[in-house]
């Protein structure tokens, strides 16, 4: 056998690069070139000419999409806090020694692995004014129930709650790992102090977890201007657009209406909108975060 | 072979790289024009608003495939008629779209203005041809023909709106359960006596929701005497702020107004289950229905058509058969006539009005031996068919959804679920509507 001619090596540098390309090529494929298209397309008008900027011009006169978008505000504004207020209480009460503590935490977290459509389908139920579960109940005690879903004035508030529902188990899970990061010492030192509970909470636990609030924020925020499927499985953004939201709309506009190029202006429009929440969160939090 | 770890990484990574590339170039076209014996391929989109559709238009499809093994059909179900538009849609963007799908028929301005369908008439050459196109009935013909006299869709899934009432209800009030009510006063009339006779927690659902709100106001406008239509034959000219417009919306208003039906959104999809609990006394709703509601009613009920005012009748709806362009062949498209013509014999359209509840398409079909048999059984079926003599084309426009789902709904809907002044909603809508058709025209 002959000597062998010693390998050929690859410069770090080169090597390095190839390693990265897989994950190159994914995020070319499918977040950069969308992105690319999604501009382009919207600077065309709807018999795909262009450039124009008619499709800007238009958001700004029209009607359906300025109330999709105070509605989804509302919904995101309202949604956010509470779902992320409520993970914080039961990850805090189900910490502690608790019986069937596993049980309780499976229950709370149920809702974030049922599919959404599957969710949508059951409150549909829950929310009939003639038929449905809620309205039974209310019964009983003599109540006469309002039409959740078919009153203007109730629908967007009840897909809300069910918006709350669901987020907060899941961001519970967040918060118990939270939890766990906390030195337990800080809890004894609390007691020997002889500090009352709520205010180890708000002066210990609270801060400590803020690294956790910061990640779960800027996710339910996303989340909640993603929120697509109860709208569509439940109301259709009716009556009267008052459940209309911004990716429902989207929809509408892109596949219902076959107009992708005002639909694309509206999800930049929305992109933008995300991305400046989402550094404004960052930066009103990250000052009073505690990392260690 | 020994390799390094360091060139296993280096073809990991280049095997990756070619499964990439290959998802972008994998698939493959939805069936061309060939076979080796010639045979054709073709695809068939069909959705299903009632539940019994799909199963029997497999089974259809199988039948064909025996009598004509030279075409080969892929059937797609594609959902409902939204979903179905919305796949199409996609299908003819990337220049595949099916030969032949079921459309909702009022979808149509829409497909022609964007050169997405084909017209039937360069198919329908012999005068057995035009026999079969002049069979169905005028009445689902009239929209389904652009003003230059094209025809854009054969009637396959036709339905129209009719009135359900419960004769137990009707009964215990004091009233004929045989006699629904005929004309708006009859109709007040029934309305009251049910409610203080009856007990009923309501008399008469006539569905509000963003989808449907436009296929009952169409009712109720030609009933108050204007034209129901709503829009004219090419789509590009609407009225919907006429003094009978005005004066129907508001007799729609007053029902809520008397707590004869709620003030809140009447849904489409719960309210049968509505009537079938009991809830509703009366119903206005698809002819589609007439099959749950027989199967599940725990009462006596009756079927007749809508009560009149100065004019009379209901639009017609549901599903035509259309030929599409991007991407498809003339063969292609010939097969499909192939298909549409085996989809629509007398004996076929008469099984699916009896086991869906469509009505029957045409004269021939009403005459089938089975229709015949099976109306003997059940008589109910008959009151959407004789519904049809008066029936109206639904309304249908280009750029649909912003007309009818995003303009018209809202505004009914904020005068009945928000108790908005008729007129003025009416007239907001109206221009909205001009605003949008004029860059149509």
């Amino acid at each position: 056998m002959k000597a062998r001619t010693a390998p050929r090596r690859l410069p770090d540098q080169v090597f390095a690069y190839a390693l990265l390309v897989p994950a190159f090529a994914f995020l070319v494929l499918f977040t950069v070139k969308p992105l690319v298209s999604t501009v382009l397309s919207s600077l065309r008008d709807r018999r795909d000419e262009g450039p124009t900027l008619d499709n800007y011009r238009f958001l700004a006169e029209d009607e359906v999409f300025r109330k999709a978008l105070v509605n989804n505000l509302l919904f995101s504004a309202l949604t956010v806090p509470v779902s992320l207020a409520l993970a914080m209480l039961l990850a805090v009460l189900l910490q502690r020694a608790l019986r069937g503590k596993a049980l309780l935490r499976a229950g709370v977290f149920a809702p974030a692995i049922l599919p959404v459509v599957a969710i949508a389908v059951i409150w549909l139920y829950f929310y009939q004014p003639n038929i449905g579960v809620i309205n039974e109940v209310l019964g009983w005690f003599g109540i006469t129930g309002p039409d959740w879903l078919g009153d203007t004035a109730l629908v967007l508030p009840s897909l809300m709650a069910m918006m709350v529902w669901k987020e907060a188990g899941f961001f519970m899970i967040f918060y118990l790992a939270g939890l766990q990061a906390i030195d337990p010492e800080l809890d004894e030192a609390s007691r020997l102090e002889g500090t009352g509970r709520f205010t180890h909470f708000r002066r210990v636990t609270f801060p400590l977890l803020m690294p956790t609030t910061l990640f779960a924020a800027i996710v339910a925020l996303a989340d909640s201007i993603k929120m697509v499927d109860f709208v569509f499985v439940m109301t259709q953004g009716g009556p009267d657009n008052s459940s209309n939201l911004l990716l429902y709309y989207i929809y509408r506009v892109t596949f219902a209406q076959h107009w992708p190029q005002y639909g694309a202006a509206i999800s930049l429009l929305v992109i933008g909108v995300l991305v400046a929440l989402a550094v404004l969160q960052i930066r009103l939090l990250d000052r009073r975060i505690h990392y260690r | 072979m020994s390799l390094s770890p360091r060139t296993r990484a280096l073809a990991a990574a280049a095997l990756a790289l070619t499964a990439v590339a290959g998802c972008s170039s994998a698939s493959g076209g939805p069936g061309g024009d060939g076979g080796k014996d010639g045979a054709v391929s073709i695809d068939f989109y069909y959705p299903d608003q009632v539940g019994t559709l799909s199963a029997l238009i497999d089974g259809y499809l199988k039948d064909f495939a025996k009598e004509h093994p030279e075409i080969k059909v892929k059937g797609v179900y594609s959902g409902d008629y939204d979903q179905t538009l919305a796949a199409v849609n996609t299908a003819i963007d990337a220049r595949k779209a099916p030969a032949l799908a079921i459309m909702d028929q009022s979808f149509m301005h829409d497909l022609v203005e964007r050169k997405a369908v084909t017209a039937w008439n360069p198919f329908l050459t012999s005068d057995a041809d035009k026999k079969w196109k002049d069979g169905f009935y005028p009445q689902f013909m009239s929209n389904s023909v652009g003003a230059d006299g094209q025809v854009w869709g054969v009637p396959f899934a036709r339905s129209t709106i009719v009135q359900y009432w419960n004769k137990d209800y009707f009964k215990k009030a004091g009233l004929d359960p045989e006699k629904p009510p005929t004309s708006w006063d009859e109709l007040i009339a029934d309305a009251r006596a049910v409610q203080s006779g009856a007990g009923a927690k309501w008399v008469l659902f006539v569905p509000t929701s963003t989808g449907t709100a436009y296929w009952l106001y169409q009712a109720l406008v030609q009933q108050a005497g204007g034209d129901g239509a709503l829009s004219d034959r090419a789509g590009t000219k609407v009225t919907v702020n006429s003094d009978q417009n005005v004066k129907a919306l508001e007799f729609w208003a007053s029902l809520g107004a008397q707590k004869i039906a709620p003030t809140t959104e009447v849904a489409w999809g719960t309210s049968t289950d509505d009537f079938l609990a009991g809830t509703t006394g009366m119903l206005w709703t698809t002819s589609g229905r007439i099959g749950s509601i027989q199967e599940k009613a725990g009462f006596d009920w009756g079927v007749s058509a809508l009560p009149a005012g100065a004019g009379k009748g209901a639009p017609t709806g549901g599903g035509s058969l259309m030929l599409f362009e991007a991407g498809v062949s003339r063969k292609q498209q010939e097969a499909a006539v192939t298909l549409a013509r085996f989809l629509t014999t007398p004996e076929r359209a008469a099984d699916v009005s009896i086991k869906s509840g469509y009505i029957a398409t045409s004269e021939a079909a009403w005459n089938t031996e089975a229709m015949q048999t099976y109306l003997k059984q059940h008589p109910q079926a008959r009151a959407p068919h004789d519904a049809v003599a008066d029936a109206i084309p639904e309304m249908a426009t280009p750029d649909r959804d912003r007309v009818v789902y995003q303009t018209l709904a809202p505004a009914l809907q904020a005068v009945l679920l928000k108790g908005a002044d008729p007129r003025q909603a009416l007239n907001k809508a109206q221009s909205d509507i001009d605003a949008i058709l004029k860059t149509h025209r």
